[in-house]
Parts: structure tokens; C-alpha cells; sequence
């Protein structure tokens, strides 16, 4: 099954933003930014929409999907 | 503190004190509720009138709303529960087919059972993901 990686802690990082600050401007909870970074919830189409906005950028940029296979052989 | 300037009441806090707390009211009204002794069945009814409160703060207090992420973690705790409880249900109706036990004293211990398992499954959820 793919993982979803993010780049959104970076992002807030770089614009110094606080998860409580993020989560205001997209109106969820923090909780939900926490678990958005950590790889542990999936985002609907709006909210990642709705962050991507926020960044100034798109949501292929902060969100992707990665398989989780071992590729070693 | 001026009671406009309370923090509201968290989501988690919310659902704990919504499911939690009033299940394991429930649980402790249904083993007072064994005894034949009165004064420990009056304590029991004690024990409801604290999980009506439970669900009347969560209903009135002033809360943090749901946002998707925290409605998707209960419907999916409540989901999985509610398979758990009919398969239970099941397994004490076959049970009590078999051996001397009334089953309608054992309500009260799905009542717990169907508030405690989506509280915990809910905390389980937003710690670790669903």
C-alpha cells in the first residue's frame, strides 16, 4: 500500500509558521496538522487544496505517494 | 477566570468524557445493578444520573468543533465496535441457551461496552492513526 509523504513540516518550517497557526488558517485542529506531517492521516481533496493555497503552491508539490515496498534485494 | 475567556472544551477531552466516563458509568450501574442487596442498586442508579450529566456537559459546554480528521477517527471507532458488540451479542444469546443466565441482566454491560470500545478506539486513532 503507498505511504503518503509530506513535505508540509518543511514548508511551515521555512515560513516559521506554528502547526496551531496552520491549522487555524485551513480550520482544523492541530492535532490534525500533527498528524498530517507525521504521515498518519490522509487529508480530503479540500484540505490539501486548502494548504496548498496557504504555501503558494500545489498539492503534487507537498503531497506524494510512495510505495512501500522493500526494494533490496 | 471570566467564563468567556474558558478554553472550550477539546475534541478529545469531549469524546473522552462522551464515551469514556459515561461508559464506565454504565459499567459500574450494571454491577451494582447484580447485587441484591438495595442500598448498592441505589448506588448504581447513582452511577446513571453521572453518565445523563456526562452526556449533557458534552452536549451544552462549550467544545472545539469536529473537524475531518476527528470525524472520520469516531466513525470508524464506532464502526468497528459496533461489529464487536453484535458479535458479542451473538456469543452470550448462544450462551445463554445453554446455561442458567438471564440475559437480560447483561444490557446494561453492552450499554458500557458500546461507549468504552469507541471512546478507546477514538484516543487509539488520533494517537496512532487510523
Amino acid at each position: 500500500m503507498p505511504i503518503l509523504k509530506t513535505r508540509l513540516h518543511e514548508l511551515r518550517k521555512e515560513r516559521n509558521m506554528q502547526q496551531a497557526e496552520l491549522a487555524k488558517l485551513v480550520g482544523v485542529r492541530r492535532e490534525t496538522i500533527g498528524n498530517l506531517e507525521n504521515g498518519r492521516y490522509n487529508p480530503s481533496l479540500k484540505l490539501a487544496m486548502d494548504i496548498a493555497k496557504i504555501f503558494n503552491t500545489t498539492v503534487e508539490d507537498i503531497f506524494t505517494f510512495e510505495d512501500d515496498y522493500d526494494e533490496t534485494p | 477566570m471570566n467564563k468567556s475567556n474558558k478554553e472550550p472544551m477539546s475534541v478529545t477531552k469531549r469524546y473522552t468524557i462522551r464515551y469514556i466516563i459515561n461508559g464506565i458509568s454504565w459499567l459500574l450501574y450494571s454491577i451494582m445493578n447484580l447485587m441484591t442487596y438495595k442500598p448498592l442498586r441505589v448506588i448504581g442508579a447513582v452511577f446513571l444520573v453521572l453518565a445523563s450529566i456526562c452526556t449533557f456537559i458534552t452536549i451544552f459546554a462549550k467544545q472545539e468543533p469536529d473537524d475531518e480528521m476527528s470525524y472520520e477517527h469516531i466513525w470508524a471507532a464506532k464502526s468497528i465496535s459496533l461489529e464487536i458488540i453484535l458479535c458479542s451479542l451473538m456469543l452470550v444469546g448462544i450462551i445463554s441457551m445453554f446455561l442458567p443466565f438471564q440475559f437480560s441482566n447483561a444490557y446494561g454491560f453492552f450499554v458500557a461496552a458500546s461507549q468504552i470500545l469507541p471512546g478507546l478506539l477514538f484516543l487509539k486513532y488520533e494517537k496512532e492513526g487510523c
